[in-house]
């Protein structure tokens, strides 16, 4: 049964060819069954790992089909396969979740991984690259707090320097579920993770406001993103409950987020970061053109 | 089994196959199917202050409304002239107490409490109606365990003549972020602190979606987990308090789908201030919303 809805979609197809009798309007009719984003007001990027197994490659020939103009958190060695597609790597990856500034005996690790990175970012036109707070393991607020911010200042002189913003990531530490929550992460909380930021005092160290865990830790996702327009680097999507499509089967409403966040005068990029249930080509095309406003 | 069946063709198949119903995908549950036919819904008089209620009662039925709620007993004989419910009777205030901001978190509002919520518990009673608001007061640097301890005092003295009267008290969950400073009951998990002191299924919450969207988010995901709590749902849209449309972050289709699937029978209560002018029709624009 799980064929039918793409079936019904190649008969219906099928049905407007014969009705208009020509091969041109064949596939014309079969491009229709997509979206092409045409406002092209929100830049829209496509993360990759929650869209395997789909391939690096196949994302990005999806992204240039779609409109997406971006295909991020991927490292260096894709960045020229994207260049040649007329594609951008919105933000790039570095270390991993699990590790971040929280934890002073990370920091040398971590450090080493962003400034190489930062270098690349800036030698390709990467705007931006991705950090971590990594886990709690029982430190206080405070301490954590100090902690991260110590860390962030070593790195934002290269940022600044090299006008590359480093993103740091908050996720939600509810969901005991992988990769649709990380229990005892440490910046689990935008409001904490926004006076780090200020602390650090950086116009190139900012936060990644990822919508879904957001709602999850908070709720009020436009007032919040609205507050903190001025310390986002950048978005990132996903359903909830569920980390996945954003459609209607799931309580974020999307679109009126996205005029939101163009309200801002955002002119970064909004990565879809949802993990498809169904046919994950078809979700994200249909994700794009929820975002698409 | 996840299948990508079409609503409507998986509901003919119901129809034409009872038998079969077994071999059906799981996601379209009974709960599912029956949501269709089963939200009841429900408006708050007091957003709608410039339409007289015997107005709002002639409108309700080609809305599609069967109650009119946080409505006095004064109010009852016109809801009945048009064989309407009250979802949610409207609190009771004596000497300046009962109302948000003072109410069951203090033990010395709780002698006058009492007496006023006696009454009002067999008004609601005589007419037919099951629920009935309350709330905590706010903090005033009461600390949140004191206030569970004192709320549930006053509380427990109630609920046997709710329990004989089949009245629930319900208390509402609000924010204290943006439009009640210093409430006490503003977390899902501080009411459902109280609902386990109170110990009484006559004790629950009011979670109005519009309120927890601002205070805690993670709307389906809570009411899944809590929903025993839940006597009564409120709408809203978020941020603003408006339609609760496109023009706001929260998808109630799949809210409403939400409470449905927990078995919830009661009704859907709009509580939302209308922002365009013509407020009815913003009004059967959020009942429809919600008829999922």
């Amino acid at each position: 049964m799980k064929n039918s809805r793409r079936s019904a979609l190649k008969t219906a197809a099928a049905f407007a060819g014969v009705s208009v009798l020509t091969s041109s309007k064949v596939l014309a009719a079969e491009a229709g069954d997509f979206y092409v984003a045409k406002n092209g007001r929100i830049n829209q990027s496509v993360v990759t790992w929650n869209f395997r197994p789909l391939t690096i490659p196949e994302l990005a020939k999806w992204s240039v089909k779609f409109g997406v103009k971006s295909v991020e958190l991927v490292g260096p060695e894709h960045w020229p396969m994207l260049k040649d597609l007329g594609l951008k790597c919105a933000i790039a990856g570095s270390h991993g979740f699990a590790k971040g500034f929280a934890q002073p005996d990370q920091h040398a690790e971590c450090l080493k991984v962003l400034e190489e990175r930062i270098g690349q970012c800036a030698a390709h036109g990467v705007p931006s690259v991705i950090t971590f707070s990594g886990f709690r393991k029982g430190l206080s607020d405070e301490q954590g707090f100090k902690n991260m911010v110590g860390g962030l200042k070593k790195i934002a002189p290269l940022a600044e320097q090299k006008k590359v913003t480093v993103a740091l990531e908050m996720l939600n530490s509810k969901v005991a579920v992988e990769m649709k929550g990380h229990p005892d992460y440490f910046c689990d909380n935008m409001d904490v993770s926004i006076d780090i930021l200020k602390a650090v005092g950086s116009p190139y160290v900012k936060v990644l406001y990822d919508i879904y865990h957001v709602q999850i830790m908070h709720g009020d996702v436009i007032a919040r993103l609205r507050k903190y327009k001025d310390y986002i680097a950048h978005y990132h999507t996903a359903g909830n409950p569920g980390r996945n499509e954003i459609d209607d089967t799931q309580e974020i409403n999307y679109p009126p987020i996205m005029r939101a966040i163009l309200e801002t005068k955002y002119t970064g990029y909004v990565g879809q970061e949802f993990i498809p249930l169904r046919d994950k080509v078809k979700s994200l095309n249909e994700a794009v053109k929820l975002c698409d406003v | 089994m996840n299948t990508p069946l079409s609503r409507r063709s998986a509901l003919s198949t119901v129809a034409a196959v009872t038998a079969a119903t077994a071999a059906l995908s799981h996601r379209l549950s009974a709960a599912d199917a029956a949501a269709k036919t089963s939200v009841k819904h429900s408006v708050c008089k007091w957003c709608y202050r410039e339409i007289s209620l015997e107005d709002l009662c002639k409108a309700a039925k080609g809305i599609g409304l069967s109650s009119i709620e946080l409505l006095e007993p004064a109010d009852f004989p016109l809801l009945k002239k048009y064989g309407l419910h009250c979802a949610m009777v409207s609190f009771p205030q004596k000497n300046g107490l009962g109302g948000i901001g003072k109410a069951f978190n203090r033990l010395e509002h709780h002698d006058t409490l009492v007496e006023a919520y006696t009454e009002r518990i067999q008004q609601c009673a005589g007419a037919g109606f099951r629920q009935l608001i309350c709330f905590s007061g706010n903090r005033a640097g009461l600390d949140d365990e004191a206030g569970v301890k004192n709320c549930a005092i006053g509380l427990k003295r109630l609920m046997p003549l709710a329990e004989k009267h089949g009245v629930t008290l319900v208390m509402e969950l609000l924010n204290s972020r943006v439009n009640h400073k210093d409430y006490q009951c503003d977390k899902s998990a501080w009411g459902i602190a109280l609902c386990k002191a109170v110990g009484s299924e006559r004790f629950k919450l009011l979670y109005d979606i519009y309120h927890m969207q601002i205070m805690e988010g993670d709307v389906i995901a809570t009411i899944k987990r809590d929903h025993q709590y839940f006597a009564h749902y409120h709408t809203g849209g978020v941020p603003g308090r408006n339609e609760i449309d496109d023009t706001q972050e929260l998808n109630y289709p799949a809210i409403i789908r939400a409470i449905q699937a927990t078995g919830y029978a009661g009704h859907v209560g709009q509580e939302f201030i209308p922002k365009r002018e013509d407020k009815l029709a913003s009004l059967k624009q959020g009942v429809k919303i919600c008829d999922v």
